[in-house]
């Protein structure tokens, strides 16, 4: 019988140890044992009367076998490591392989219903651009790939970058509506007016022959710009804009960046669109740039907004917002960069005024929070925001969204109140009698991690809220107002997207509010309550992946449960 | 119109691997494809509706979806108008309920189509487009295990797209 000192080859050994293993789970073969077991201790005239020889030979033969077995053990480990290190790459390879399954499984018509995802489902800024280039990295891929990106007309509707581009994207879009995105920029001043002129992207040429075609349009309107220009003093492109006619445009963004920089000649009137041909026309957003004359505001279904207090006149915003009868989204964003402050009226009066087609409401307050009180300039600024919003009536709208932002800076390390702000909004019990879903930002612009932001959320005056969403990127308190607590909706879904700290202060609220529901008997109606770390992000399969819990039902009370929060995370 | 009599009712489905699934009409009828076949089977409780397409564990996930959205209302129609407003956005329970392996990724999809579950099928599709967007060609291509099989004449042109893209 062999035994572990006896000379055999590593590879045997392994063999062995595997059988042994793999038979009855023993590291090693039963009959090493009597070698692997320790040398039982004796006294020493026992060790001595086995002489020095006797004793050398068992030292000899002990090192002998941690030899063996070291070695054994080293070549399992290095097995072992590059057995895992091939499961890794097994495993990518299963996922590679079955993405390559699911992309030779899955027709061609939802491969190109992916691909118009990627390429058209986008809210950035500046979409035209992003989808140009989109729509290209997919033709990029393989030739399968791009022959399916070629079939689809749809991903090469966006014109915009150069005239190289625009021919070839013109090519491919057949007979598709098209987007585009072109560029003004300021000209010379001239020295005897004292005005500017005004510089043309020179895309627009390929563009007005196609006007009829034009489904979506991005105007931007800066002082400089690099995009290849034509002036428009020269040509008859500005007559050719003037009178722009596009039937099928259904939606417009206007970006205009109005200069603040002492030069207060601007190159952009507030008539450029006056003379537009837009009869469908569905979706305006505009950024510091209003015009009572333009025609094309009567059939909005959207209308997006971004002013600075004193900038344009409130009265004629409200007069075009009665004209548009089928809007249903309406988005205002409001900021007070104090460069109009001395067009603000002192007593602002405005009518009350009822607009019963809108469904979607959001708002947007930029320097939320701020001392009102403390310069003259604010205080007119409060003082509009206060009689604009008491007269502004939303009978339908069914989803609120309020963008509180706000700068929490570390002159002010303490909590800052929204509640004026909320003041503003919500004056009467009947300014929004049929929101179900409020979603309330807060949000600290300044990311100086300092202070909270405080609020008290307005639930009597949302008598059929359904769902709330509480978001922030810092630390939140909302509370109730005493008073309400008698009034409180019948809550279904509570939603808190925030970083940790955030989580732990809106907390205590969220909880508190689920008792309350509880207390009155309430609580089969809730359905989830979802928490989303906003700060526990990863690069997942599915693209940005946040650390979310859902607790369903009545378990949401367990979330708060030993009076503090469960925050999501990975691990 | 559903009527209180079909919420209450029950539906047997079968799937492609010979399994029997009961399940509440409501559920059910999140799919346009069981909706219709009901109609046509009119009354009768007991006739199973056969599913070939779909294995068990693909139609045991599409019914979780399909009983989480079961009050959902009927998706409106699609048109070119909405385009606008529409982001790659899932709601926090869907996006949750997705992540799965690619292999039922696709099966849901897959299933979706043909169950015609419009909202799943935006669902599984989003979720892909996710998986691809932002991605350069090199990436996608080592996402999806497939190489580049363009020809020199071909990789001249994109070259030149490229190099387009990339002005301004």
């Amino acid at each position: 019988m062999a035994a572990i000192s006896d000379v055999r080859s590593l590879e045997n050994d392994l063999h062995e140890v595997i059988s042994s293993w793999l038979s009855h789970d023993g590291a090693i073969p039963k009959r090493w044992k009597e070698e692997v077991s320790p040398t039982k201790a004796m006294p020493f005239g026992e060790a001595q009367a086995l002489g020095v020889a006797k004793c050398a030979g068992l030292v000899s033969r002990a090192r002998k076998t941690a030899l063996r077995l070291k070695s054994l053990s080293d070549t399992l480990n290095k097995l072992s490591s590059a057995i895992r290190s091939e499961f890794e790459e097994a495993q990518t390879n299963v996922k590679a392989m079955s993405r390559l399954h699911g992309l030779v499984t899955i027709p061609n018509e939802i491969l190109a219903r992916i691909f118009d995802l990627v390429v058209t489902r986008d809210d950035t800024e500046s979409p035209t651009s992003r989808r140009s280039k989109a729509a290209v990295t997919l033709s990029n891929v393989c030739r399968y790939f791009r022959d399916t990106a070629l079939s689809c007309a749809n991903l090469w509707s966006n014109i915009c970058r150069n005239k190289d581009m625009a021919s070839l994207f013109l090519e491919r879009t057949k007979q598709v509506p098209l987007n585009a995105h072109i560029f003004f920029a300021r000209g010379e001043r001239d020295p005897n007016s004292g005005s500017y002129g005004m510089l043309f992207d020179k895309l627009l040429q390929d563009i007005l022959p196609h006007s009829d075609r034009l489904g979506g349009l991005e105007v931007d309107f800066s002082t400089y710009t690099d995009a290849d220009c034509v002036d428009g003093g020269d040509s008859g492109i500005r007559q050719a804009f003037g009178g722009f006619d596009a039937p099928s445009l259904h939606s417009l963004h206007i970006r205009h960046y109005p200069h603040h920089d002492g030069e207060s000649e601007n190159f952009v009137t507030y008539h450029e669109f006056e003379g537009w041909s837009v009869p469908n026309l569905r979706h305006l957003e505009t950024k510091h740039y209003f015009s009572l004359g333009f025609s094309g505001m009567k059939n909005l279904q959207s209308f997006d907004i971004t002013l600075d207090l004193g900038e344009f006149d409130f009265i004629d915003i409200i007069q075009a917002l009665l004209c548009m009868e089928c809007l249903k989204d309406f988005r205002i964003r409001v900021t007070d960069s104090m460069e109009y402050s001395r067009r603000i009226p002192m007593e602002p009066i405005f009518k009350r005024t009822y607009f019963p087609s809108i469904r979607r409401l959001q708002i947007a307050i930029d320097g939320a929070g701020e001392n009102y009180h403390y310069y003259s300039s604010t205080a007119s600024s409060a003082s509009l925001m206060k009689a604009l919003f008491s007269s502004l009536f939303f009978p339908s709208v069914t989803d609120l969204h309020l963008n509180m932002m706000s700068n929490l800076d570390w002159e002010r390390s303490y909590d800052i109140p929204l509640n004026k702000e909320l003041e503003w909004l919500f004056q009467h019990e009947d300014q929004y009698p049929c929101v179900e879903r409020l979603c309330l930002e807060a949000i600290d612009d300044a990311r100086a991690n300092f202070g909270s932001l405080t609020a008290e959320i307005p639930f009597a005056k949302l008598p059929n809220l359904k769902e709330l969403t509480l978001c922030s990127n810092t630390r939140f308190k909302p509370s109730l107002h005493l008073l309400q607590r008698t009034n409180l909706p019948v809550l279904e879904r509570i939603t808190i997207k925030a970083i940790e700290e955030g989580i732990k202060t809106i907390g205590p609220f969220v909880a508190s509010v689920m008792e309350d529901q509880k207390e009155r008997g309430n609580l089969e109606s809730f359905r989830e309550l979802v928490v989303v770390n906003t700060r526990q992000v990863t690069m997942g399969d599915f693209g940005l992946e946040y650390a979310t819990r859902i607790y369903e039902g009545e378990t949401a009370l367990e979330w708060f449960a030993y009076g503090t929060p469960e925050i999501p995370t990975f691990d | 119109m559903s009527t209180t009599e079909d919420k209450t009712r029950k539906v047997k489905l079968v799937t492609s691997d010979n399994e029997e699934f009961e399940v509440d009409w409501e559920v059910a009828t999140r799919s346009v494809l069981i909706k219709h076949m009901l109609e046509d089977i009119g009354e009768s409780e007991e006739q199973a509706i056969p599913l070939p397409n779909v294995t068990a564990n693909v139609l045991k996930k599409v019914l979780e979806w399909c009983e989480h959205h079961r009050k959902d209302p009927e998706p409106a129609p699609e048109s070119s108008d909405d385009n606008r407003k529409r982001t790659l956005e899932i709601g926090d329970w869907d996006a949750k309920f997705i992540q799965v392996d690619q292999e039922m990724l696709f099966e849901i999809i897959l299933a979706a189509n043909y169950l015609d579950i419009k909202a799943l099928l935006d669902v599984g599709c989003k979720t892909v487009a996710n998986m691809i967007k932002g991605k350069q060609p090199e990436e996608i291509r080592k996402m999806f295990n497939i190489v580049n099989d363009f020809t020199p004449e071909e990789e001249a042109q994109i070259k030149k797209e490229n190099e387009w893209a990339e002005d301004r």
